[in-house]
């Protein structure tokens, strides 16, 4: 199977000494990968590191073979995000939000953002500026925007933050059918150790900056009934104590 | 080459986007009208009879504006481009997209000169009409945008002052401080000590004077382009080097 992401010893520390530290694994097309950790695991860090906006102590990120830092606009040509809070002008429409993130790729016309607006249910709302958007709404238009150009690998860091149940649901509707139908590989973080299970086929679990195990949703439930008590057992392992 | 002008184009209607612009844009206007009308009384007033003198409003209207309106403008621009984008969170907005860090931080830069220069166009046709109308003359329409063009240079040195001054802190209100603060500063300077005036790009505000007199000076204006060029590369390399460096 084609690598699509390539991650391979990387740390990078903040002054107080949190982040994330010696991380390696690999997406294979049609993936999708959970990162599965607590708050302050440094799930987020990877992701921006992974998405170029922080530079890295040490370490190599690749993804379809291009270096994030010495090529970066090969690397990210077919790559989506939604890192945190979805990054939105908030004085524009959700339409012209589309619009800006569409004219930096050559393959987004404007029936691609009418489709996108579909599928993320905000198609009544496009005229609508976003400052006026409850936070699912804002969500979804990160969403969407992370969708835009039809990316081959989408980068997803806590998709359900602000989501209702319909619009979980929706979320794991879309990247399972994306996956399926476009091969398209997902990279997707949560604390939300069900939100993984269900959405993702292999799972990474990370704690206090480490990466503690990569493993396939299979091998991680074949001796745990959830992921849940995966992460914990992993957890137990590392800390040598039981947790309570 | 085709995403840098994409971008540029982005960066001009975010800007274009914010109505505070428009409302500028509009008191500009309304400030050569009022000056206009201000002449126009004050040549009945003295004459008696009714007789319009407007002498050059392009010219003298452009003193005003370069030297204060435009700046207060441009410092806003870049600020809603740099410091107000790092503090909401939307600068990710571009810098996840396939696009270089240089060509994100140049075409935001370019925005902001686009439009500056977009005030001083503006200034040189509501002027241009003003006079038109007055003294049914416009004869000096070309001279006037030969100097409105000349002072686009320094005009692009502010631009990158402040941009330089936008990556130090992620408060606009606090960049919009410093940025009048030194340029207020450099001003003053160049009046109180005039043989330091030169030094600073403030200075060269009103480039066209230089340029526009019956001998112009080459090798004394060769230095103060070196100056200018200067000044230039320092603030945009590294600007731009603190903007690459940054963790968003």
């Amino acid at each position: 199977m084609e690598n699509v992401l390539e991650v391979s010893g990387l740390t990078k520390l903040y002054k107080n000494g949190r982040g994330a530290s010696d991380i390696s694994f690999e997406l294979e097309r049609g993936d999708v990968l959970g990162i599965l950790g607590p708050n302050g695991s440094g799930k987020t860090t990877i992701m921006k590191v992974i998405c170029g906006l922080c530079h890295p102590n040490s370490g190599v990120v690749k993804i379809f073979g291009h270096s994030v830092f010495d090529d970066y606009e090969k690397a990210m040509e077919n790559v989506g995000n939604l890192i945190e809070m979805p990054a939105l002008y908030e004085y524009m429409t959700a339409q012209e939000n589309l619009k800006q993130a569409a004219r930096l790729y050559n393959n987004a016309a404007q029936e691609q953002i009418e489709h996108i607006l579909k599928v993320v249910r905000l198609d009544k709302y496009k005229n609508d500026r976003v400052m006026r958007f409850s936070l699912g709404m804002k969500q979804r238009l990160g969403l969407a925007l992370a969708l835009i150009s039809e990316p081959e690998l989408v980068i997803l860091d806590e998709p359900a933050n602000g989501l209702d149940i319909e619009g979980m649901i929706q979320v794991r509707e879309i990247v399972a059918q994306m996956a399926e139908k476009k091969g398209t590989s997902f990279l997707i973080s949560s604390h939300l150790a069900g939100e993984i299970e269900k959405m993702c086929n292999k799972v990474a679990v990370m704690y206090e900056g480490e990466l503690l195990s990569f493993d396939t949703m299979e091998q991680a439930l074949r001796l745990n009934p959830t992921l849940e008590d995966f992460f914990l057992a992993k957890v137990k392992e590392k800390r040598g104590k039981i947790i309570i | 080459m085709n995403i840098f002008w994409q971008n540029i184009k982005n960066e001009y209607f975010k800007l274009a986007h914010r109505k505070k612009y428009l409302i500028f844009m509009i008191i500009e206007i309304v400030i050569c009208v009022c000056v206009l009308l201000i002449q126009v009384a004050a040549s009945r007033v003295m004459d008696g009879k009714v007789v319009l003198q407007i002498n050059n409003l392009a010219m003298a209207m452009l003193s005003f504006f370069i030297i204060i309106y435009i700046p207060m403008v441009v410092f806003m621009a870049s600020s809603d481009l740099f410091s107000v984008e790092m503090s909401d969170n939307s600068m990710k907005a571009v810098l996840m997209r396939p696009i270089s860090r240089a060509k994100v931080f140049f075409s935001k830069t370019i925005a902001v000169s686009a439009f500056a220069v977009q005030y001083l166009i503006a200034l040189l046709l509501i002027t241009t009409i003003l006079e038109l109308i007055s003294s049914g003359s416009g004869l000096r329409f070309w001279s006037s945008l030969g100097a409105y063009l000349l002072d686009i240079i320094p005009l692009i040195i502010v631009v990158l002052m402040a941009v330089f001054i936008n990556q130090f802190t992620k408060s606009s209100s606090l960049t919009m401080f410093v940025c009048i603060l030194i340029y207020a500063v450099f001003y003053i300077v160049g009046i109180f000590v005039p043989a330091a005036s030169g030094l600073f790009f403030i200075g060269y505000m009103q480039w066209h004077k230089l340029w526009m007199g019956a001998y112009i000076p080459l090798t004394a204006m060769l230095s103060k382009i070196g100056i200018l060029c200067g000044y230039g590369l320092v603030f945009g390399g590294a600007g731009f080097y603190i903007f690459d460096k940054r963790d968003f």
